[in-house]
């Protein structure tokens, strides 16, 4: 697409998007205390048009994010409440006999609540997995399929599901296909105590302002416009190729963690996810092309759900970080390759 | 469709073709210093081998140097092979610089406006980490170098390697020398000598010492035997010289109480020895004419008879001279001396006493062969044998015996075991090692000898017998 093109995004062409991904940080800045760098993320996957996975302690602003991106947005937003007797149709809708003003009795669709443009999966994890399967298509195709019908999903169809680390019993973890189709799986901490004191001093009853300022759907559309046509060079998608290549313990790339620890490596929609990031990440930093440094940036939150330890890595508790860790590190970006005698100096 | 958009006269472009020009010779200096330490060592082993087998200086192989030209020639073909690509240096150069990607994008796209930002890119500046080329390849040159300009003295050791045999050939030599001037040996057989020596000293290698060694080894043991053969030639003159010293000697002192026909048969006698030892004729020295013509005759007067003596005395202290300087030159050892000096002594009164008890009984010549030998006893051992009647059993008495039986030994035995092997050869006490191997001090050799039990009753009836 981009050989296509005939120049770059231009300043002046990128200007307005950025004065409007900025005005959306603010507002969500202003909204949530002391969660910068997880708006700038979240709104990365929102860019990128991801699912989000957030995963935190109970309290930590999980839902308060996603309601107040959903208003900032201006997008419809929904939230449901997995719970272990959700039933698929509970999400998708279902079909119900009903009897038309002239007496005939036909089936009429009843959408469920993932019609929407942003829906809140509360507490995912504590829904069966024929629930959570009942996300798959949407989630990937933006569709629902029932009675042999197939039904479009509003654009843009956003997921931001939330999990629980705590209190595993009576959950059902989410299978790799689920969480494959999650962009970003991002870890939620808690906020210091300067933060703490500034929520406590500002909110009354912890809850959160209204949003002074909401993007148009217009300016929504310019936004991702703008996103589309971020260059991704050729240099970058390769290294990004062998990034996702070297998670795989049998890639020549692989680094000695990932040897170690790793028994399944990332699937190509992980190299997809990180390019999409990656042009994310460019955009909010101002720029029309990705850079490694972009890639970088998102490799942790991209790749970090889709890595399969085995249990020694377990044992010598060794996380799926630590390994991306490794591999951004141990890896030359750019593949030079310079005689090992020949050095490079500052 | 791929095209390329990047202008070659960008400040950021000339940087990428500067990045890969440095790259490059880098590479090629590594590759050269690399393979001018192989050229050089290779080459200096062919000079030194060619120099060593042709025994000639190379100064022809010089030519061989310009080798060096296609050795770096291809070196930055290779490193121009294995030069970096344009991407990567592209990319490499975005990274450093933090252009977040343009200058990768320019490649392809035109940036526009974003250009401006790409003014400032500056490549890295690279450095070389080649010590240990660099120290081989000066250690090549200086090898190479050396095997130019050494000098080929040094490595032909064998073919001119001296072997230093001087103190031998003089001693040799001296000794020939000896053997001529007491005219042991004919000029011409001292010259044969000198000449088997000149040999060996002009054929005497380092690479074969053996063979000298064994040539004047040879040389040597021939001059010694010559020199140990006129020594027996000389101790049997001395001793005629004494027998007719002594017979003189006797002749002189009772000639008187000898009667006449003994002593014409004494002056021939004496004329026969004096025959003999001229035969071996080591003294060097002759008789007065006089004296010859009166031994001839016997008829030598008491004076010729006491001259006759001193003569005989003068011609043994010659030979003794001759002996004396055969030992101070080691030729001879002192008991050969000593051997050959007792030789010579005879007493003349006893020897007078002798004839003139034995007169009748035998010729005088028998007399001189006999006298000094023998005695009371059977004499001493060059006494002619004598031989008598063998002894017989007759008369003996011989009581008979019924010897013991074999088993007789073994009554008070106790029987512990019973082997069909070998008993144990343990050589507890015996010598290990040396010409004594295998004996001890008490037992000698025999207690190496395993004996079986099958030849046990055989042994014991032996020594019962006895």
């Amino acid at each position: 697409m981009e050989e296509e093109r005939e120049q770059i995004l231009q300043p002046v062409e990128l200007k307005p998007a950025i004065e409007l991904i900025e005005k959306t940080l603010e507002q969500l800045d202003r909204i949530l205390l002391g969660r910068s760098d997880l708006h700038r993320i979240v709104l990365v996957a929102i860019l990128s048009r991801g699912h989000v996975l957030l995963e935190g302690l109970p309290g930590v602003g999980k839902t308060a994010l996603v309601k107040a991106l959903g208003q900032i947005l201006g997008l419809e937003f929904k939230r449901v409440q997995f719970t272990p007797d959700l039933m698929p149709a509970d999400i998708l809708g279902a079909h119900i006999l009903q009897e038309s003003e002239n007496g005939k009795r036909e089936m009429s669709f009843h959408p469920g609540p993932i019609f929407t443009n942003l829906l809140l999966a509360d507490e995912i994890n504590r829904a069966s997995p024929k629930t959570q399967s009942a996300l798959l298509e949407a989630m990937q195709e933006q569709a629902v399929t029932l009675l042999g019908a197939t039904r479009k999903l509003p654009d843009p169809f956003f997921v931001l599901a939330s999990q629980n680390p705590i209190e595993l019993e009576g959950t059902y973890p989410l299978p790799e296909a689920q969480l494959d189709r999650f962009l970003f799986k991002l870890v939620v901490n808690t906020v210091d105590t300067e933060v703490l004191d500034r929520i406590i001093s500002t909110r009354r009853r912890g809850e959160a302002p209204r949003p002074s300022w909401t993007i148009s759907a217009d300016a929504l559309n310019l936004v991702f416009n703008v996103m589309d046509r971020v260059y991704l060079p050729s240099p970058v998608s390769r290294y990004i190729s062998r990034l996702v290549a070297a998670t795989h313990p049998t890639a020549s790339e692989a680094t000695e963690l990932v040897r170690q620890y790793v028994m399944y490596g990332a699937s190509p929609r992980a190299a997809i996810a990180l390019a999409e990031a990656a042009r994310g990440f460019a955009l909010i930093s101002g720029r029309p092309t990705v850079g490694f440094e972009d890639v970088k940036s998102a490799a942790s939150a991209v790749l970090n759900h889709r890595l399969i330890l085995n249990y020694k890595a377990r044992f010598d508790q060794v996380d799926s970080f630590a390994i991306i860790d490794s591999l951004r590190s141990g890896m030359d970006e750019t593949g030079l390759n310079l005689p090992s005698e020949i050095e490079m100096i500052k | 469709m791929r095209m390329r958009i990047a202008q070659d006269d960008a400040p950021h472009e000339k940087s990428i073709d500067r990045f890969i020009r440095r790259v490059v010779l880098l590479t090629a200096i590594r590759r050269s210093l690399i393979s001018l330490a192989i050229f050089g060592f290779t080459l200096g082993l062919i000079v030194l081998s060619m120099k060593a087998a042709s025994n000639r200086e190379p100064g022809r192989l010089i030519w061989l140097l310009l080798g060096i030209i296609p050795c770096v020639l291809i070196s930055i073909i290779l490193a121009l092979r294995r030069r970096p690509q344009r991407a990567a240096v592209r990319a490499m150069l975005d990274l450093r610089n933090g252009c977040g990607g343009l200058l990768m994008a320019r490649e392809r796209l035109p940036l526009g406006e974003w250009d401006r930002k790409l003014s400032r890119v500056s490549e890295p500046r690279l450095r070389l980490r080649a010590s240990r080329p660099t120290t081989m390849a000066a250690a090549s040159v200086l090898f190479l170098a050396g095997a130019f300009f050494i000098p080929l003295r040094p490595l032909i050791v064998t073919a001119d390697s001296p072997l230093d045999i001087a103190r031998e050939t003089q001693e040799i030599a001296s000794d020939i020398e000896l053997l001529k001037k007491e005219e042991i040996v004919k000029s011409d057989e001292a010259a044969s000598l000198e000449e088997k020596l000149d040999s060996a000293v002009s054929e005497a290698k380092g690479e074969d010492p053996v063979k000298t060694w064994e040539a004047l080894d040879h040389l040597q043991a021939e001059v010694s035997k010559l020199a140990q053969e006129s020594a027996d030639k000389m101790a049997r003159e001395n001793e005629r010289l004494g027998q007719a010293q002594a017979l003189g000697e006797a002749l002189s002192s009772d000639g008187s109480t000898l009667d006449s026909k003994l002593m014409s048969e004494a002056m021939k006698e004496l004329q026969s020895q004096m025959q003999t030892a001229a035969g071996d004729g080591e003294s060097g020295r002759s008789l007065p004419s006089e004296l010859k013509n009166g031994l001839k005759s016997g008829s030598l007067s008491r004076e010729q008879m006491k001259q006759l003596s001193q003569s005989l005395k003068q011609m043994q202290g010659d030979i003794s001279k001759k002996l004396g300087e055969l030992r101070d030159a080691r030729m001879i050892d002192t008991s050969t001396l000593k051997q050959c000096e007792n030789a010579g002594k005879c007493d003349g009164a006893g020897l007078a006493q002798f004839l003139k008890e034995n007169a009748g009984k035998m010729l005088v010549g028998e007399m001189m062969d006999s006298w000094g030998k023998g005695g009371i006893n059977r004499g001493r051992a060059d006494a002619p044998m004598t031989w008598t009647d063998p002894s017989t059993e007759k008369g003996a008495k011989f009581k008979e015996q019924v010897l013991p039986s074999s088993l007789a030994g073994l009554k008070d035995s106790q029987l512990v075991g019973r082997s069909t092997g070998a008993p144990d050869r343990s050589n507890a006490g015996a010598q290990q090692t040396g010409a004594l191997r295998g004996a001890t001090a008490g037992g000698g050799s025999a207690v190496t000898q395993t004996i079986l039990p099958r030849h046990r009753a055989t042994v014991n009836r032996y020594f019962e017998r006895r």
